[in-house]
């Protein structure tokens, strides 16, 4: 995807997750207030936003006086939102008429709309002056979230419906994504995004949000409801396996068939009947298949085929996957002459990096569940140190002194708390024996510890 | 506690637990997705980067770490990611010198701080290895160094970053250019304009070494009348030259005629350039020779000496000692000389490589001249010397470089010129 593309995406991505905001926002207002009549269908947020980006654009571009240019938008603008609102109620181009209907309860309506309309208004001309960075659309998708929130908890206490699951997940797999998208943008520049990336957004994405469904459906249904519908699910991706090939099957008994009773009739007629049984039988069987989902219980021998038919599509899909990424030679990402992939993975390395993250974690929970008192001592300080030394993946060797070890940490861990909690270490432990700790000295330790594991935790 | 913008503050665990144990005591799917929601992007946004830069290497690797100015070599970029968590975006930024060239960088910095950035953007499946191939254009000599290198990650929707620093470093030595000396070789005819040089060295008629045809810029006292009479054409008798094979380079860094004008560029590796040729043609010629200069060599605070010695060894120690030497001078030449040139053999050779003549390198020349060496004088500046050079002993030539060197340094700036992009790109398709 080149830079022109993904930018234009980007902007496609940012008006749609402030647009989808305001929707929720005037649907939630429109169902508190109960002027139903007031909220802006999707497809008029759609509108508004994408004609007040392309006509803020137009506007900046023409070649006038900046007054004229203000007055000729301002125009435009009060025009456009007036025809918005009314037709997002449905009552035509030129909703004045209604305002001086004397019905209250729809000029309160079209105020409503007529406010969350501007708002539109201005998010789209907004987005059409300013650059959109990954900034821009990381605050649009958490201001979204924000209200996403407030209305999904307004929805479970309203009697109506104010937003759907599918609509949500919508908004999630596009801002998801978009994120991912403006940060590429912002790190990549003007570099070219391979399918790669996509695939890897794609399926990240695609991965949150089947686990969220599928967590909650495990806290709505329960296990037993759970796990029916996973076995339900296995069952129908099966038999979608497997209709292709009977299907296949079936077209070729009837080829046969079809030959065979022309070829048959050119000789003077035979019994063909096994064929025809045979291609009837395969349909047969095709149509016992879905039976299986009725009710009742399951026909065992059907079920079984059903389930190898899965993990057979399942294997052939991750060999795809394997063989895909295994070895992969391409030409000119990141500018490069030649690009190879290939994997390094090991069954050994595999279950070091999973005993390890088990024994972080482990130890996360042990740390959680006896919060220890601060360190007193610099041999303290040096050993929580080397806690974290270890956490970034440089635990001290037996064999290695402070000093050695440090030299390795220093590749990851800034090196002069480092050396100041190393150096205090060594005073302490190797120097003159004290009774307790120079009272000067712990307090910049602590600082440098401390200073450690905020230079440990993520950035920006 | 983060910032609420960037989805890893507290605040939203703390909403997004209270959506979940709502959804779960009200039956509601909304509730709890979107809670679960709200839960993995802080998980990820928070945590990921901790976990981003484990069991990742990056490595460099040159093809080889020497050259010539207008090579091109092989540089390959290695990342592993030794971990089952993949990397959704991995921004590498490398440090890389100006004076090689390759795709996918971007220059920072201005003057003598300009250098390159290389980017490469990027993402890697758990346990994946990404090998990038570079062809690098070698177009300055230098002793260049790539990196240290930066690397940012992150979670996989963008929503927090983290960096990592690589501190190693790859080194690669670029020879500076070489270019035939008797082109060079321009006397200055004080001051009666500039004529074809005559011979550096001159002969000793004492050491007969053999015979060759005649040309007609042999002296007639050299010919030898008793082989002519016996071949029936002209030959000339060939002596080994009267000079002792010792030969010292002495290269001036200082291109201005006061300090705080700073360096000239172009002047400096121009004299670089006549040096390097000097030193190839004393190799080629069987000298002794060796190099002092007024300059600092690079990652050094010491002028510049290498030892007198010969074959192509001594030649590749010599071009190592120019490639490294940077445009600041340390000292002034004459007090380098001064050093340097107590232990010179008798009767050895000073050829004398300068963008300026100096009233006191003038007095240095004289000097080493009186002590009975032979001093030879390459000038490296624009057009001729200045007054100064007439004060210069009538036996000390003094060759015009500089005019010589200044026709090709245009084909050179036109190498220097030539788009990475468009001259570096792919040659061949890969199949895997």
């Amino acid at each position: 995807m080149g830079s022109f593309a993904r930018g234009a995406l980007i902007i496609g991505i940012a008006l749609f997750l402030e647009g989808f905001t305001i929707y929720l926002g005037c649907r939630l207002a429109a169902n508190v207030i109960r002027l139903p009549d007031a909220a802006i269908p999707l497809g008029i947020v759609a509108l508004a936003m994408g004609w007040s980006f392309l006509l803020s654009w137009y506007v900046q571009t023409i070649r006038f006086s900046l007054n004229l240019r203000g007055v000729i938008g301002l125009a435009l603008s009060a025009v456009s939102v007036l025809a918005l609102a009314g037709v997002s109620m449905g009552v035509g181009w030129f909703p004045m008429g209604q305002v001086f209907s004397g019905d209250l309860r729809a000029v309160a309506a079209l105020g409503l709309t007529g406010i969350f309309m501007l708002l539109l208004w201005w998010r789209g001309t907004a987005i059409a002056r300013d650059d959109v960075t990954l900034d821009v659309v990381r605050n649009a998708f958490v201001r979204g979230v924000a209200v996403v929130i407030v209305v999904v908890v307004a929805d479970a206490l309203l009697p109506v419906a104010i937003v759907r699951l599918p609509v949500l997940l919508v908004f999630f797999a596009i801002g998801l994504a978009g994120l991912s998208m403006s940060r590429f943008a912002a790190e990549g520049g003007a570099g070219r995004m391979n399918r790669g990336w996509l695939a890897a957004i794609t399926l990240s994405v695609f991965g949150v949000l089947l686990l969220a469904v599928i967590l909650g459906a495990l806290g709505i249904g329960g296990l037993d409801d759970a796990a029916r519908a996973l076995v339900r699910g296995v069952a129908f991706l099966g038999l979608w396996t497997l209709r292709p090939v009977l299907l296949l099957l079936g077209l070729l008994a009837a080829g046969l068939v079809a030959i065979g009773n022309w070829v048959s009739g050119l000789f003077g007629g035979g019994d063909l009947s096994g064929l025809e049984l045979a291609r009837l039988q395969i349909e047969e069987f095709h149509e016992s298949l879905s039976d299986v989902e009725g009710e009742g219980p399951p026909n065992v021998i059907l079920t079984v085929i059903k389930w190898l038919a899965f993990l057979a599509a399942l294997s052939l899909a991750c060999w795809i996957l394997f063989r895909m990424f295994r070895r992969r030679r391409l030409v000119g990402g990141n500018y490069a002459e030649g690009e190879m992939r290939e994997s390094i993975f090991s069954w050994e390395g595999a279950g070091q990096d999973v005993s390890d993250t088990l024994a972080g974690w482990a130890n996360w929970a042990s740390n959680l569940r006896r919060r220890r008192p601060p360190p007193v001592t610099p041999r303290e300080v040096y050993h929580r140190m080397l806690e974290v030394a270890s956490a970034v993946g440089f635990p001290r060797r037996r064999w290695q002194t402070p000093q050695e070890h440090r030299r390795d940490v220093r590749e990851t861990l800034p090196d002069p708390p480092v050396g100041r909690i190393v150096t205090g270490f060594e005073r302490y432990y190797y120097g003159p024996r004290l009774e307790e700790a120079d009272p000067d000295t712990m307090p910049s330790l602590l600082e440098d510890l401390d200073r450690l594991g905020r230079d440990n935790a993520p950035v920006d | 506690m983060g910032y609420p913008a960037a989805m890893i503050s507290d605040l939203w665990v703390i909403a997004a637990a209270l959506l979940i144990l709502a959804g779960l005591l009200a039956s509601q799917l909304l509730l709890i997705v979107v809670g679960v929601l709200v839960l993995l992007i802080w998980i990820t946004g928070k945590h990921w980067p901790r976990y981003a830069f484990r069991r990742l290497t990056y490595s460099r690797k040159l093809e080889r770490h020497r050259a010539f100015i207008g090579d091109v070599i092989d540089y390959y970029i290695t990342v592993d990611n030794g971990k089952l968590l993949p990397m959704i975006w991995l921004d590498i930024s490398d440090a890389f010198p100006i004076g090689l060239q390759t795709g996918g960088t971007h220059q920072r910095g201005v003057g003598a701080e300009a250098e390159l950035d290389h980017r490469i953007t990027t993402s890697l499946l758990p346990y994946q290895r990404v090998t990038w191939r570079y062809r690098v254009r070698c177009r300055a000599r230098g002793n260049h160094r790539i990196g240290p290198a930066r690397l940012r990650s992150g979670d996989m929707f963008g929503i927090t970053a983290t960096e990592h620093q690589v501190t190693t470093v790859e080194y690669l030595l670029v020879y500076p250019r070489i270019v035939d000396l008797r082109e060079m070789m321009v006397l200055w005819e004080r001051p009666l304009g500039e004529s074809r040089g005559r011979r550096l060295i001159q002969d000793d008629p004492s050491r007969f070494v053999g015979l060759r045809d005649y040309r007609p810029s042999d002296p007639l006292k050299h010919i030898d009348w008793k082989a002519t009479a016996r071949h029936g054409k002209l030959e000339t008798r060939i002596f080994e030259p009267a000079a002792t094979r010792h030969m010292l380079i002495a290269l001036n860094a200082r291109t201005g005629d006061v300090a705080w004008q700073g360096s000239n560029r172009r002047l400096f590796e121009r004299a670089v350039t006549v040096a390097a040729s000097v030193a190839e043609f004393a190799e080629r010629e069987g000298f002794t020779f060796g190099l002092v200069s007024n300059a600092v060599a690079s990652y050094s605070s010491k002028w510049m000496s290498v030892p007198s010695g010969g074959g192509s060894l001594q030649l590749e120690a010599v071009l190592e000692s120019l490639a490294m030497a940077g445009p600041f001078w340390v000292a002034e030449l004459s007090a380098v000389l001064r050093a340097e040139t107590d232990a010179l053999a008798t009767g050895a050779t000073v050829v004398l490589v300068t963008a300026i003549l100096t009233r006191a390198v003038v007095q240095e020349a004289d000097e080493i001249k009186q002590r009975g060496h032979r001093v030879v004088i390459f000038y490296a500046g624009e057009g001729t010397p200045g007054p100064v050079a007439a004060e210069l002993p009538p036996e000390i030539p003094v060759f015009l470089a500089g005019s010589s060197i200044a026709g090709l340094e245009e084909t050179w700036r036109d190498d220097w010129l030539r788009d990475p992009d468009v001259e570096l790109a792919p040659e061949q398709v890969f199949h895997g």
